[in-house]
């Protein structure tokens, strides 16, 4: 019976110290870890991907004249990455932060806000002013003209195109 | 099989249909079915029901059993009325279904004529009555007034009995649960269990809220030890039911991680019953030991639990080569190590005085009620979803299955010992033989009303998810049936005749996983509400002190 338990003694002795001293010893966090999200208020365009696929559902977007919110709770998120995979713009980036503890959630919240360009014609707020910007950097000919055709809104369009037919 | 067929086929409606047998049935003649099916040795695995009242004022059931030799589900169908659901219960022939069908009482209101134990067994005890959460028609966001009166149906103990309570939380594997031993002197006769108390709601989230590639990290939350196995389970039935195949890469990384799982879940019990036995050297070199296989796993998904990498159509991230040269590292250490646990173990003789001959389960008994895993393979048992039913990457791996006979918390130390090897030479294999190619499919389009069943070997035995497609991007249905809800049904026979110094011995034998057994929600009785403590409470709360 002594056997046993002297062997224990033994596997355990070779390991003497197994403890990390975290956290006055900081740790190098792995590769893949996946940590705090950081957002792009730059590059947002304001298509509502993430809001689709984030698993926790905590991702809104809410829109005012002005300008388009995104906001995070990110108190709930479970770092899975989906937001940032679904992202077209890649304006999403996890980084390899995870010291988050916080005893009040909403430092968590990330808000992000874009700004909305509003149609020449009609003034309704229509697209976002990094989608716009994309638009207009696809042009060829950054004409005057052209990138204020941009600037209307699909109805204003669509009524301005019919009345081009008559 | 033939002659099975036939009369079957003489009595109902049979449809085969790949690897599943499904039968339409007319309630009344659900015994008589079930009888034919209990001849054939068919495993109960569970009974689901669904909601179809808006549709066509029905409510579904659906029993499924599993005929092990001939690799063959049978899926036993049958419709009620669902302004009063009412069928005869069939715990007098399959006592194994006692929990399934209070479970089916609970969250859709059928009622079973002649369940040997009708009380409540998922909702609280103040929840109000003739609300049923999993019907379509209560919202997974409305919060019903409770009950004012409240009375927690218990089992009383006879003359000259006492009872003594464990739990309401229980102590050694810190975990909510209460088990009431009625005992006289040290023997145990009877036992009661109340536990759900983290019921979390997830199949209703599921169901109403959710996406399809959504639910997987849900799913995973189901256990916090072996997530994967369900993240996996439900991914492999929702491709089955879309018809997706996923490719070989992708069912080889879900192997990796589902053998992992079994490694460190493996180890994290023989700790866990060191532990209870007051052998703690063990425990913490046990758990030591198991410390490279979460480092490992977090080097390669970045968490060291609850991956999340399984989506429906494969898995998102990839194991590269220098992982697999770090595995195999990892692997050499743990063998070498795990040998001179095993050692330990084996040599002592006060283990051994503990562990031999206690809680003892009779391979009869293991049958009656379809216990899984090393429970039932501990028990003479022959049964591994990964060699009966491959799924992921099995079918082209070959492993042994350790078999004992004795039945007692001594053999599944055994099995569970034996089992961390297997994994160490299913992950080599791996490692000489991972395909090359992508690792996940892009789903397009999954078709609603198609239904699949998926099995995984979890490390506590056969998992079972069931798996509706509805027309809303999301199931219909999404049932789960964990290893653990199975073996806490035998635990009234292992505790039976047991001293009382034993019973957390033989609770922990069978590696009971609370959270997975109950998987949805609870109210707090008394706030009714989620209190959030700040610091500045908690501050408070000491000084008081
Ligand atoms: S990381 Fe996951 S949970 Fe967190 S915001 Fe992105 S999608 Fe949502
Ligand atoms: S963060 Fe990306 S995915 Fe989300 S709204 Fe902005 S552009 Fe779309």
């Amino acid at each position: 019976m002594f056997r046993s338990k002297l062997r224990a003694l033994l596997l355990s002795s070779r390991h003497k110290k197994i403890i990390r001293h975290y956290p006055f010893v900081p740790v190098t966090p792995p590769e893949n870890l996946r940590g705090r999200l950081e957002v792009f208020a730059d590059r947002c365009i304001g298509c509502g991907n993430c809001v689709r696929v984030c698993p926790s559902r905590l991702i809104e977007i809410k829109s005012s004249d002005e300008e388009k919110a995104v906001i995070f709770y990110a108190g709930r998120c479970i770092y899975c990455g989906r937001c940032a995979v679904s992202c077209p713009e890649k304006a999403i980036q996890i980084t390899h932060e995870f010291e988050l503890a916080t005893d009040n959630k909403n430092d968590l919240e990330i808000i992000i806000k874009i700004k909305m360009v509003k149609c020449r014609q009609c003034g309704k707020p229509f697209i976002t002013q990094n989608m716009f910007n994309k638009q207009v950097a696809k042009l060829e000919d950054k004409s005057e003209e052209n990138i204020s055709r941009l600037m209307l809104c699909a109805e204003c369009k669509r009524k301005s195109q019919s009345r081009g037919n008559e | 099989m033939n002659d099975f067929y036939q009369q079957i086929a003489s009595v109902a409606k049979v449809e085969p249909l790949e690897e599943n047998l499904i039968v339409f049935a007319e309630p009344g003649q659900i015994k008589e079915i079930v009888n034919i099916v209990k001849i054939q040795n068919a495993r109960f695995v569970h009974l689901t029901a669904i909601d179809f009242s808006e549709k066509k004022n029905k409510i579904e059931l659906n029993y499924f059993f599993l005929l092990l030799k001939d690799k063959l589900n049978i899926i036993l169908k049958t419709e009620l009325d669902s302004t009063n659901p009412i069928i005869s219960s069939i715990s007098e022939i399959i006592p194994g279904a006692i929990w399934a069908e209070r479970e089916c009482k609970d969250l859709f209101g059928v009622n079973f004529e002649g369940h040997p134990d009708p009380r409540r067994l998922v909702l609280a005890d103040d929840w109000p009555d003739n609300i049923y959460p999993l019907r379509k028609n209560f919202s997974y966001n409305s919060k019903p007034k409770v009950k004012s009166e409240t009375t927690v149906e218990l089992k009383k103990p006879g003359e000259g009995k006492t009872v003594i309570p464990i739990g309401p939380f229980y102590p050694s594997l810190e975990e909510p649960a209460y088990f009431r031993l009625i005992v006289e002197g040290e023997e145990i006769v009877d036992f009661d269990y109340r536990g759900f108390y983290v019921h979390r709601g997830i199949e209703k989230l599921a169901e109403s809220a959710l996406n399809y590639q959504q639910i997987p990290f849900l799913a995973e939350r189901i256990c916090g030890i072996c997530g994967f196995v369900h993240s996996t389970a439900y991914c492999q039935a929702v491709e089955k039911a879309g018809g997706i195949e996923i490719p070989e890469r992708a069912k080889y990384i879900r192997t990796i991680f589902l053998e992992l799982e079994r490694l460190h879940s493996h180890l994290l019990w023989v700790g866990l019953a060191a532990h209870i036995v007051g052998f703690d050297t063990l425990f913490m070199q046990a758990w030591r030991i198991r410390e490279p296989v979460m480092y490992l796993c977090e080097l390669i998904t970045g968490n060291r639990k609850t991956y999340g990498i399984n989506i429906v159509g494969g898995v998102t991230i990839d194991v590269l080569p220098k992982h697999l040269e770090d595995m195999k590292e990892v692997l050499n250490q743990i063998e070498k190590e795990a040998r001179e646990i095993r050692e330990i173990i084996l040599e002592d003789e006060v283990l051994q005085l503990r562990f031999k001959d206690v809680g003892r389960l009779t391979e009869d008994d293991a049958m009656k009620y379809f216990v899984g895993g090393p429970v039932a393979r501990a028990s003479g048992v022959e049964i591994d979803i990964r060699a009966n039913f491959p799924y992921a990457a099995y079918s082209n791996i070959d492993f042994r299955i350790p078999l004992r006979k004795e039945g007692d918390v001594w053999a599944r130390t055994l099995v569970r010992l034996e089992e961390i090897f297997i994994s160490i030479g299913i992950l080599r294999t791996i490692i000489n033989s991972l395909p090359e190619g992508n690792t996940s499919t892009k789903v397009v389009k999954i078709e609603p009303w198609r239904e699949a069943i998926s099995y995984v070997e979890a490390p506590r035995g056969q998992l079972f998810h069931y798996v509706m497609t509805g027309p809303e991007g999301r199931p219909y249905r999404w049932s789960v049936r964990a290893p653990s809800y199975q073996n806490y049904q035998a635990l009234s026979v292992l505790l039976k005749g047991g001293s009382i110094a034993d019973a957390p011995l033989i609770i922990a034998s069978i590696d009971p996983c609370f959270s997975c057994t109950e998987r949805f929600e609870v109210l707090d009785r008394k706030n009714k509400k989620v209190d959030i403590y700040t610091a500045k409470d908690l501050r408070k709360c000491l000084e008081a002190n």
